[in-house]
């Protein structure tokens, strides 16, 4: 009975704890703007992708990290707290970038004209989501 | 003659409501940089005017490029 018990239980915080990949499937669904995203660890730790192709896969996550550090080195030398956030519109589409805890990151493709604070609010909330998917999954092994 | 003066100046009037708004439609297109920090605050710059936000706005172009 005990053993069922946990069992249920595991199931229950597996249900209620999605991945990062399914974080970032909600994250295309509820913005419906969002093209692509990746989440990752550090400098090219790939935690979950919207990509089938590896190499576009790879490019975006070391070209946002290039945009990341860009940000933050400018932003250092201006004496600025810490950076959370970064909105990019460029030519021909625009990118975002949401920081979370322990050096994770999501950064986000979206076409011209998205809204802007729609796309923010729900990457910060897959990023969250994510995260704590991990810690409950890190946390029942 | 007060016809022609009435037209005159409905037409001055949608041709400067058209001007307005394809010109606050440029001004809003405009390559951007917009930064949310720590604290709440936030930073938006524009590629006209920094070196940085054009720097980071090329960047992102390239990386869309690549993937869109």
């Amino acid at each position: 009975m005990i053993a069922s018990h946990l069992t249920c239980k595991q199931n229950f915080k597996e249900k209620t704890l999605p991945t990062a990949k399914e974080a970032l499937q909600e994250l295309l669904e509820m913005s419906s703007s969002v093209r692509h995203a990746v989440l990752v660890r550090g400098a090219g730790d790939v935690l979950a992708s919207t990509f089938a192709n590896s190499d576009s896969e790879a490019g975006m996550v070391s070209m946002a990290r290039e945009i990341l550090e860009a940000a933050r080195e400018s932003a250092g030398g201006m004496d600025r707290a810490a950076l959370t956030q970064l909105f990019v519109e460029a030519k021909s589409g625009c990118v975002f970038i949401v920081t979370g805890e322990n050096d994770t990151w999501l950064a986000a493709t979206t076409g011209t004209d998205p809204t802007v604070g729609l796309v923010l609010y729900d990457a910060n909330t897959a990023l969250k989501t994510a995260l704590e998917g991990e810690l409950g999954a890190g946390g029942s092994k | 003659m007060a016809r022609g003066r009435f037209f005159f100046g409905f037409m001055l009037s949608v041709a400067s409501a058209l001007g307005l708004t394809v010109l606050l439609r440029r001004i809003r297109r405009q390559p951007r940089v917009e930064m949310y920090f720590d604290d709440g605050s936030m930073l938006a710059i524009n590629s006209k005017t920094s070196d940085v936000s054009a720097r980071i706005t090329g960047m992102a172009d390239d990386l869309l490029k690549k993937v869109l």
